[in-house]
């Protein structure tokens, strides 16, 4: 009869102990989950590589102002862009974005320059920019059909990779 | 005699059954409280809102309108706030989503159009000028 | 007596076992249910917003429309003629032969597919398939689809 009572005794012991380990789990998983930053810089960079497209090319050609770039230009300008992140309230809101059009041998970029890089660093690595490369074909002054490449960076990173 | 033994022992399991199951659902209901309090916790939701309408504006190609339905975001707002629940900031290219007094989170968008946005009951109108 | 004894501890080591053994497989699920918590948070950006119909993918096929329209406003090498305008003539053996030179060209940098599809008929009068997996975008000339669809 003792044995008995201390067999429900360790039975109820035994699951209280499985409780708390569930609701460990159970809020553990809750905790991970919500605190786990919502990075949306992959496709904020896609739309940054889109927009660039769409101001260089029109009708599948290379806009002629992209021939004639000079110093008086910028990428911003002509595009219609905002490449500063004012949510940041100090000078760093001028580093968080960068872009390149290239072809021909030709260079134009807007941003901060140091972020592309940084492209290539292992996934693994903290505080790294996003980036997206798009690739296409368009046809330049003289008809023929040439590559363009189309570099984004964004940093951003307080807002979207640290937790 | 054996019979009141019986008896005793009847009660006995039963009160140790009904502080099991008070247990039980006191955990449950721990449980639930606090898993539904996190997820729809007020910085979340304004994180989430404000980044997707910063995509949705890098997005957008002029001469379109956006309609967004803000209903289940409406329903998070705290009672006792009246300020704008969704403003676009476009000096400072900033969306800035608050529900509560003493809150409110900002994502920067970089499309340059002039956005004007408008909370038409549920819904959320965006169109560039 | 003592087999009694024996027996009896024996019955307690089974049972003691089966609770072991029961923990484990408890302990086991609720680390797999923690693995797979923080698996799912990685990719929380596709869950909460594609989830909603929100944004398709990451490529909106901005690149193939301008791809589309360059193929088509671009010469033959043959006869100079432009390919908008051989799809027009039902040209199609010249229009297929041109834009399998034009997409080897860059098929080290980027893959296309690329078709001309009869909408009458609903036959393809040219299809040239390079296994590209991207958007699809097309547009119509006259009574025919012309379509494109690369990836990188």
């Amino acid at each position: 009869m003792i044995s008995k009572k201390g067999d429900e005794r360790l039975l109820s012991f035994y699951w209280i102990v499985i409780f708390v380990i569930v609701t460990i789990a159970v809020v553990s998983a809750v905790v991970i989950f919500s605190s786990a930053p919502l990075d949306i810089r992959g496709i904020e960079a896609s739309l940054l590589s889109d927009s660039l497209i769409n101001c260089v090319s029109e009708n599948g050609r290379i806009k002629e102002v992209f021939y004639s770039w000079d110093n008086t230009k910028s990428l911003e300008q002509v595009c219609n862009l905002y490449l500063k992140d004012m949510a940041y309230l100090d000078e760093s809101a001028t580093n968080q974005y960068f872009v390149a059009v290239r072809f021909e041998g030709r260079e134009i970029k807007a941003g901060n320059d140091l972020l592309e890089p940084m492209c290539n660093a292992a996934e693994s690595e903290k505080n790294i920019p996003k980036c997206n490369e798009k690739k296409l074909f368009l046809l330049d002054k003289e008809g023929k059909l040439i590559l363009i490449k189309i570099t984004s960076a964004i940093r951003k990173i307080e807002k979207n990779a640290v937790e | 005699m054996p019979f009141n033994k019986l008896k005793m022992k009847r009660a006995t399991i039963l009160i140790s059954d009904i502080i099991f199951l008070v247990l039980a659902i006191s955990f449950i209901t721990i449980l639930i409280v606090f898993v539904s309090r996190q997820t729809s916790s007020t910085i979340l939701i304004e994180e989430q809102t404000a980044k997707q309408i910063a995509l949705a504006l890098d997005a957008m190609p002029e001469k379109t309108q956006l309609t967004i339905f803000l209903g289940e975001v409406l329903k998070e707002k705290k009672e006792g706030f009246n300020g704008e629940i969704v403003k676009i900031d476009n000096e400072r290219n900033v969306v800035r989503v608050q529900l509560e007094e003493k809150s409110g989170y900002e994502y920067s968008f970089f499309n340059n159009l002039f956005f004007v946005a408008e909370l038409k009951g549920e819904y959320l109108v965006i169109e560039p000028r | 007596m003592l087999l009694n004894r024996i027996n009896s501890k024996k019955a307690q080591t089974a049972e003691a076992m089966t609770w072991v053994v029961a923990t484990i497989i408890i302990l086991i699920f609720t680390f797999l249910f923690l693995f797979v918590v923080s698996i799912m948070s990685k990719s929380k950006v596709e869950l909460s917003f594609f989830g909603s119909g929100f944004f398709e993918g990451e490529d909106a096929g901005v690149a193939s429309q301008q791809m589309l329209f360059a193929i088509l406003n671009s010469k033959s090498n043959s006869n100079e003629k432009e390919i908008k305008a051989l799809i027009e003539e039902a040209q199609y053996e010249e229009v297929r032969q041109s834009v399998e030179e034009i997409l080897g060209k860059f098929k080290e940098e980027i893959k296309c597919n690329f078709f001309v599809k009869d909408l009458n008929r609903g036959g393809y009068l040219v299809n040239i398939n390079n296994g590209a997996d991207g958007e699809r975008v097309s547009l119509n000339i006259g009574q025919m689809e012309v379509g494109l669809e690369c990836s990188q």
